[in-house]
């Protein structure tokens, strides 16, 4: 359908063009350079033209949720465009109505939709013709955290003279240092889990338990060599599987 | 008797969407975020 009207419109253009030409009489003193000017002034805006007609069908043929989840699942991010601005006033207004601040719905918003873009992308979503009210769901969950972590933090009113910040230094990750540390450590638990047991083992041991290798030794029931062995074979087997799929662990 | 109106709840009922930037923020997140499948498992990832 979007390839008929496309054809459609660069017809049309081109008869445009013809009229143009010829009716302005310029054509029989300069033809080719001309045509080359025509050609250059049609093209950008009929580049513009197409793109807002395209997107304007594709709003109209995908119009179910399903059919966007299932687009952008294979590849479109233009699917998730539409889904955005289809459900963008829903969500943020569950989102303000719980935690009365514009700054935090921001938050959660964001974060909303960064989960749904991961489980999407990770094949984890199961189309159930239920994409809003899963999207809600998730919104939800995210305020009861918020608040509850705001529960946990003591609070600081700080309307008198004295600043407590004056005296306190903040010595935390900030909040993207924080989002990379977790998915490196995310990501390196994953990869330890693709090893054989008996390297697993070791590793964990190691690395997570803080065992010296006589006492892996002992616990396995193996020599410290054979230990030692294992554990130069996983980190070998972790290097292996980061090259084959190129995964970058940086902080 | 007159009815009371106050600012405040005027301003309360009024609720924009998120900002353009947030919005964009996502869709670059989107582009950005890649999944690679390993044996058993799949890692997602940031790629700039």
């Amino acid at each position: 359908m979007v390839n008929k009207i496309v054809k459609k419109v660069r017809i049309f253009c081109f008869l445009g063009m013809i009229v143009v030409i010829f009716d302005s009489n310029i054509f029989f003193k300069t033809p080719v350079y001309s045509i080359i000017l025509l050609l250059k002034l049609i093209t950008p805006s009929l580049e513009v033209l197409l793109r807002a007609l395209k997107v304007k069908i594709m709003q109209k043929a995908l119009q179910t949720d399903a059919t966007l989840v299932s687009s952008y699942i294979k590849g479109q991010e233009f699917a998730l465009e539409i889904l955005i601005h289809r459900h963008k006033q829903k969500v943020y207004s569950f989102i303000y109505s719980k935690v009365f601040d514009k700054d935090i719905a921001e938050d959660i918003f964001q974060d909303t939709f960064i989960k749904v873009i991961n489980t999407l992308k990770r094949g984890a979503y199961n189309e159930e013709g239920k994409f809003l009210p899963w999207v809600m769901r998730i919104a939800h969950n995210l305020v009861i955290d918020h608040f509850r972590k705001n529960n946990r933090m003591p609070k600081f009113d700080n309307s008198g003279e004295f600043s407590i910040f004056s005296v306190l230094s903040d010595s935390a990750l900030n909040a993207e240092k924080t989002i990379i540390k977790s998915q490196v450590e995310n990501d390196v638990k994953r990869l330890i889990d693709e090893l054989p047991g008996d390297q697993k083992e070791v590793l964990i041991m190691r690395i997570y338990n803080d065992m010296s290798f006589k006492e892996i030794s002992e616990r396995t029931g193996v020599s410290i060599n054979t230990a030692l062995g294992r554990m130069r074979y996983a980190l070998i087997n972790l290097r292996k599987i980061i090259d084959k799929h190129n995964i970058i662990l940086t902080n | 008797m007159a009815k009371l109106y106050s600012e405040n709840s005027l301003e309360k009922t009024k609720n924009e969407g998120p900002k353009n930037e947030t919005i964009k923020f996502i869709l670059d997140y989107s582009k950005a975020y890649k999944v690679v499948k390993g044996k058993r498992k799949k890692f997602g990832m940031l790629l700039n």
